[in-house]
């Protein structure tokens, strides 16, 4: 019989970090991920879902400070003040 | 104009929360002024402390007493979500479905040859009269 070898999953720093502010400035929630944008993409879908009454979201790797995304609510319409160039990324 | 100033601010929040998470030790505020990622942004000394009172106000930031001469206190990171998001995201609730199927009753009372009908608790009677 033989035996399976299982591989060890290498450790993976989730240094992407997504801070939730509110209406007075004032952090609500912070979450980490791995890929930065699936991390984009749940920070519109927490903000539509109004999920942690968030005004503003930030998107940005916490190891060498690039800003990937600011989100924000204003007059009712999600806006997406910046984002980060796709070319940067190739 | 606005936007720009929105972005620039969360650049420069971006560039001193990489300063802090790559440093291991809390670092005192002249520290992360001399950074080579916190220069590119021209601050003023006086606008970086007002602005680093500013993160430590949204819980950004934690400051810890350190021993160094020059500083009292050391800035780090927050790891985590904050106290005040845990409070102010509250789980929803899960509601009981309450049952709205009436609940019906037959009896049949041989002995006085009546039929008592019960509908959530209304009785009706149901006989005849000798």
């Amino acid at each position: 019989m033989t035996k399976r070898k299982i591989k060890k999953s290498k450790a993976v720093t989730r240094t992407i970090q997504t801070t939730y502010y509110d209406h007075k400035g004032n952090a609500v929630r912070i979450n980490r991920s791995v890929h930065a944008h699936l991390a984009v993409a749940k920070a519109v879908d927490y903000m539509q879902l109004d999920y942690y009454q968030a005004k503003t979201v930030e998107v940005f790797d916490a190891s060498d400070g690039t800003l990937h995304a600011v989100i924000r609510w204003r007059n009712k319409i999600l806006e997406i003040v910046f984002k980060r160039d796709p070319k940067e990324f190739q | 104009m606005k936007e720009e100033s929105v972005i620039l601010a969360a650049q420069k929040r971006a560039a001193i929360i990489s300063v802090l998470t790559n440093a291991k030790q809390p670092m005192p505020s002249y520290l992360i002024f001399k950074a080579p990622e916190i220069k590119k942004f021209d601050f003023t000394w006086a606008a970086f402390q007002t602005f680093m009172s500013a993160m430590k106000n949204s819980q950004l930031v934690y400051s810890k007493k350190i021993d160094d001469p020059k500083a009292r206190v050391g800035y780090f990171p927050f790891n985590g979500s904050t106290e005040s998001g845990e409070k102010k995201v509250a789980k929803k609730q899960k509601v009981k479905a309450v049952s709205i199927a009436p609940n019906l009753k037959i009896d049949i009372i041989k002995s006085t040859g009546r039929v008592r009908l019960e509908l959530n608790g209304l009785f009706i009677e149901i006989g005849v009269i000798e």
